[in-house]
């Protein structure tokens, strides 16, 4: 299969910078993301790759190839869209062959190749429906089984479970996934949901203001997140981010700021050169007591809780600290309005250049976390 | 409640009283009697008086079904408004695929582009005629380009007379085409002109697999009102050609008009109308349920 | 790539709007240019020096001073033609009214057909279908009664046949507008306790106002230029209209194109800044129909 490469990509509409000098390459067979928030420029790229739109500079490779020029049809790819567009006056028999059809492929052909895509994705039973009768849901596999028909080399998703319930989502999700497999197609996948990028990319992308901010394995942009906005994107929730001072007393790094109840020492592992930071905790790594911490190797705040969120598995608290929102996972019953302590592990903490908003130290607890290298 | 109800009912009736009465006493009295009177040998030149006419049976309708003239008026209108429409159809729909495709100076050439359809026929027929002399600007024109002496006789030949009338007609109407046409292009999903782009159909192919599809119950439209106004065409033709040379550009309402208002044989005249409206109202009936049924 | 084919398409659409655009110039040059040069060949594109002695036979009365300051360029042929500016006003007063009337009328009836689906599918087919009529057919009988009654021409008598033929568009594009408005809007209008006809006036109406413009313009333009019944019914009177006194001049053996082109031109002018008003309305009135059910 394909590999592409995205290099140097701008994409200007009007004085607007959609696209801001984007580069990254996806490896044949992989399952790549673009993860941002909407008008991240996301979707641009991915349109700048299908042909869909032309780059106002860079280019668009396949296999080394340079394919910024070629229109869409040649390009071989195929493509769902967050509106599923399948044709609505058709069937979803003729949905599948339409791609064929362009292709003339003969109509014996054509049979063969329905039915198998058809039983892969499970539409044997509606290929006579026509497709407005179709669910959502439905209607996105329909768009999936055209897509890959005919064989295309890269396959792109903008989007592709935005549209629909969310029950559905993960189902498709998986049909999507095991395709890939399957195929072993180079996939692009855009989406704004950072859970559904994490769990089923085999890399990624995230995106803000046309700018790429930080590219890697979905762990590293989990436990690494390369520069604040990364942070406070990715996360169910996402990492608190608070202002702070880092200073140098003797050779040791102390941590103060606002909601801090003292001064911590930072481990010899963080070496940090600038003054004013912002330091991070993830919700999950904070502890909550009622009784003021014993602890003074760690980092302190005194908060009231403001509510609590429910999930599946944990609590999460909103807790008022200083005029700032802090969320932390929790368990356990605590009544809003309730004055508690925060502890955050020193190990456990995230610096970040408050000027320039990239990662400085990344917590050393990581480097005793598995096998893995990165 | 009850109230409410009787306040509904009396809106309901007195706000459709009116266009009731107007169109009872304007068009169609006088159509019930232009029906009776097609029974009869009624004429102003002998008594303004309709009792006062002889009841004929279908005589009228017999004489003018055999009538060459009235049979050829008919024929002649048919192909007037099916040739008329065909251009303006054809020619609206590119026009329109071409604005939809982007243009430069979009506003500015669209707005010249619909001005023909805001004037009225007859100013249509005093431009095309003053442009169509055989001393005039069009052939002036055509002189120049090819280089020879162009001296088509556009209003005065009985071949091309014809052509003339279906030119001044479709210029005036491609636009409403056009502007239909259009507004039915915007409605087409961008997302599905894109995956068929992205599964490798060509331009020609999305045209013809979605684009048109879509547009085909505006297309329709804009048939069915062409064709039913064109079959009244009366003041292109009367006032570039008055009907001739002969009878080449006579149209059915020239027809009526000249046998009814001048030669005064108006029973006779009721029933040319009555038999060319009752095809129109089958016609009608037809193609109207088709649009009903596919939405 | 993509702007190559970009000026090739607006190449195109600059021809064709030179074609829309030519028939007007060309009556307007006409318009402003002395008896020799009407006919000239080969023709003058661009008159160099443009004259209104056209303009002027057609706003001033036979012996005054202002005529025979004329006639000298023109020819004293001209010194008996009389005024149009009657003929502009007649036009004028039939239209309008007819236009109030029709709009007020067909808004009526739409406005109970859409809510009410009074008289069902049939009647309003039926009503759409009075435009089918030739002319020509209501004329005859109706001509008799008019005469009976002496309306002929008068300016209410035109005017009422043109209310009845121009209040099917009427009705068709109220509808439209109507049948958007969700019936919510009336229900709470009436839970306040206004009745059912308050309703429609107070707050229904309003909301339609961009329809019913569309719909006035639309419908004075066709009024405006009718010539049909105004031939039928009005000629040499004293309420002939605009386009029958361009046919007479036609007529009057002479062939004076010059105030021919400037009586057009002065016709054309309100048609044209009205239809480019209303374009936009026009064709989401005439079109909605047939987007029901589509995506």
């Amino acid at each position: 299969m394909t590999t592409v490469e995205v290099d140097k990509l701008v994409k200007i509409y009007d004085k607007f910078v959609a696209v801001d000098n984007i580069s990254f390459t996806v490896g044949s067979g992989e399952f790549f993301g673009l993860l941002g928030p909407s008008g991240c420029g996301k979707t641009t790229t991915l349109y700048c790759i299908s042909g869909l739109e032309t780059p106002t500079s860079g280019r668009i490779l396949f296999d080394g190839k340079d394919v910024t020029g070629l229109s869409t049809q040649k390009r071989n790819i195929g493509m769902v869209f967050q509106s599923y567009a399948i044709f609505y006056n058709m069937s979803v028999y003729d949905n599948l062959a339409y791609p064929l059809k362009v292709r003339r492929t003969p109509a014996s052909e054509i049979r063969k190749k329905v039915n198998e895509t058809a039983d892969i994705l499970g539409l044997k039973e509606i290929l006579n429906v026509k497709g407005f009768k179709l669910t959502p849901a439905q209607m996105q596999l329909v768009s999936l089984g055209r897509a890959i028909i005919y064989g295309p080399s890269i396959l792109l998703l903008d989007e592709p479970l935005s549209n629909l319930d969310p029950t559905f989502r993960m189902e498709t999700l998986r049909h999507i996934k095991r395709i890939q497999r399957l195929l072993k197609i180079t996939t692009i996948f855009v989406t704004h949901d950072q859970l559904e990028a994490l769990s089923v990319c085999d890399r990624l992308v995230v995106m803000q203001s046309g700018k790429l901010m930080q590219v890697g394995l979905p762990e590293e942009i989990y436990y690494r997140p390369a520069t604040v906005f990364v942070a406070g994107f990715v996360g169910t929730p996402p990492m608190n981010l608070l202002d702070g001072k880092i200073e140098d007393l003797g050779g040791k790094l102390q941590i103060t700021g606002p909601g801090l109840l003292h001064t911590t020492t930072l481990p010899k592992a963080y070496s940090v050169d600038e003054e004013d930071i912002i330091w991070g905790f993830k919700p999950e790594d904070a502890i909550i007591s009622s009784g003021p911490p014993t602890d003074v190797d760690s980092l302190a705040m005194k908060g009231r809780v403001r509510t609590m969120e429910r999930t599946a598995a944990e609590n999460i608290y909103l807790i008022d600290v200083n005029g700032k929102t802090v969320k932390v996972v929790g368990y356990g019953e605590i009544q809003p309005d309730t004055s508690v302590f925060i502890t955050i592990p020193v190990e456990k903490v995230y610096i970040y250049s408050r000027r320039s908003g990239k990662l400085l130290n990344a917590p050393p607890y990581l480097e005793k976390l598995s096998s893995r290298s990165f | 409640m009850a109230g409410r109800f009787s306040s509904l009912k009396r809106i309901e009736t007195l706000f459709i009283i009116p266009i009731q009465v107007l169109l009872w006493g304007i068009v169609m009295a006088p159509f019930i009697l232009a029906i009776y009177l097609s029974f009869t040998n009624w004429s102003p030149a002998v008594s303004v008086n309709p009792l006062d006419a002889k009841w004929l049976g279908l005589d009228n309708y017999v004489s003018i079904l055999t009538n060459a003239r009235y049979l050829g008026a008919v024929l002649r209108t048919t192909l007037f408004a099916l040739s008329g429409v065909a251009i303006q159809v054809a020619v609206g729909l590119g026009l329109a695929l071409l604005f939809y495709y982007g243009v430069y100076a979009r506003r500015i050439l669209s707005t010249i582009m619909i001005m023909p359809m805001m004037a009225s026929p007859l100013i249509v027929a005093l431009m095309f005629y003053i442009m169509l002399f055989t001393k005039g600007p069009v052939n002036a024109f055509l002189s120049l380009i090819t280089g020879q002496n162009v001296e088509i006789r556009w209003l005065s030949s009985p071949e091309l007379a014809p052509i003339s009338i279906i030119l001044a007609d479709s210029w005036m109407w491609t636009p409403l085409v056009f502007l239909i046409t259009l507004s039915g292009l915007s409605l087409v999903p961008l997302d599905q002109i894109r995956a068929a782009r992205i599964v490798g159909a060509s331009e020609l192919r999305v045209i013809k697999d979605i684009l048109i599809p879509y547009i085909k119950p505006f297309i329709l439209i804009a048939v069915i009102i062409r064709i039913l106004e064109s079959f009244k065409l009366f003041d292109v033709a009367v006032f570039m050609t008055a009907g001739g040379p002969g009878v080449a550009t006579e149209t059915l309402s020239i027809f009526l008009y000249k046998e009814g208002f001048l030669t005064l044989r108006t029973a006779y005249i009721a029933a040319g109308a009555v038999v060319v409206l009752l095809g129109l109202s089958v016609a009608t009936y037809f193609l109207t349920r088709s649009i009903y049924a596919r939405s | 790539m993509a702007r190559f084919w970009k000026a090739v398409r607006t190449l195109i659409a600059v021809l064709a709007a030179a074609i829309a655009f030519f028939p007007i110039y060309w009556m307007a040059t006409t318009s402003v240019k002395l008896p020799g040069e009407w006919s000239a060949y080969p023709p003058i594109w661009l008159p160099t020096t443009p004259r209104i002695e056209n303009y002027i036979v057609l706003f001033s009365e036979p012996g005054t001073p202002l005529r025979e300051s004329v006639l000298e360029a023109l020819g004293r042929g001209f010194s008996a033609s009389p005024s149009a500016v009657p003929n502009i006003i007649n036009s004028l007063i039939i239209a309008i009214s007819a236009t109030v009337g029709a709009v007020f009328i067909g808004t009526l009836a739409a406005y109970s057909i859409s809510r009410f689906r009074t008289g069902g599918l049939f009647s309003y087919i039926f009503i759409l279908a009075t435009r089918m009529f030739p002319p020509v057919a209501i004329a005859i009988p109706l001509i008799v009664v008019y005469a009976l009654i002496r309306w002929i021409d008068t300016h209410w008598g035109l005017s009422l046949i043109y209310m009845a033929v121009s209040v099917a568009y009427v009705v068709w594009i109220m509808k439209t507008f109507f049948d958007e408005i969700p019936k919510d809007i009336e229900d709470s209008a009436i839970l306040f306790g206004l009745s059912h006809v308050r309703a429609f006036f107070r707050i229904v109406l309003p909301i339609v106002k961009n329809g019913m413009l569309a719909a006035a313009l639309f419908t004075f333009i066709i009024n405006w230029g009718e010539y049909a019944f105004a031939l039928m019914f009005t000629v040499g009177g004293k309420a002939t209209t605009i386009p029958v006194t361009i046919s007479q001049l036609q007529l009057g053996g002479g062939y004076q194109y010059g105030p021919m082109a400037a009586l057009g031109l002065i016709a054309l002018i309100p048609a044209v800044i009205f239809g480019y008003i209303v374009q936009k309305y026009l064709v989401v009135g005439l079109t909605m129909g047939a987007l029901k059910g589509r995506r």
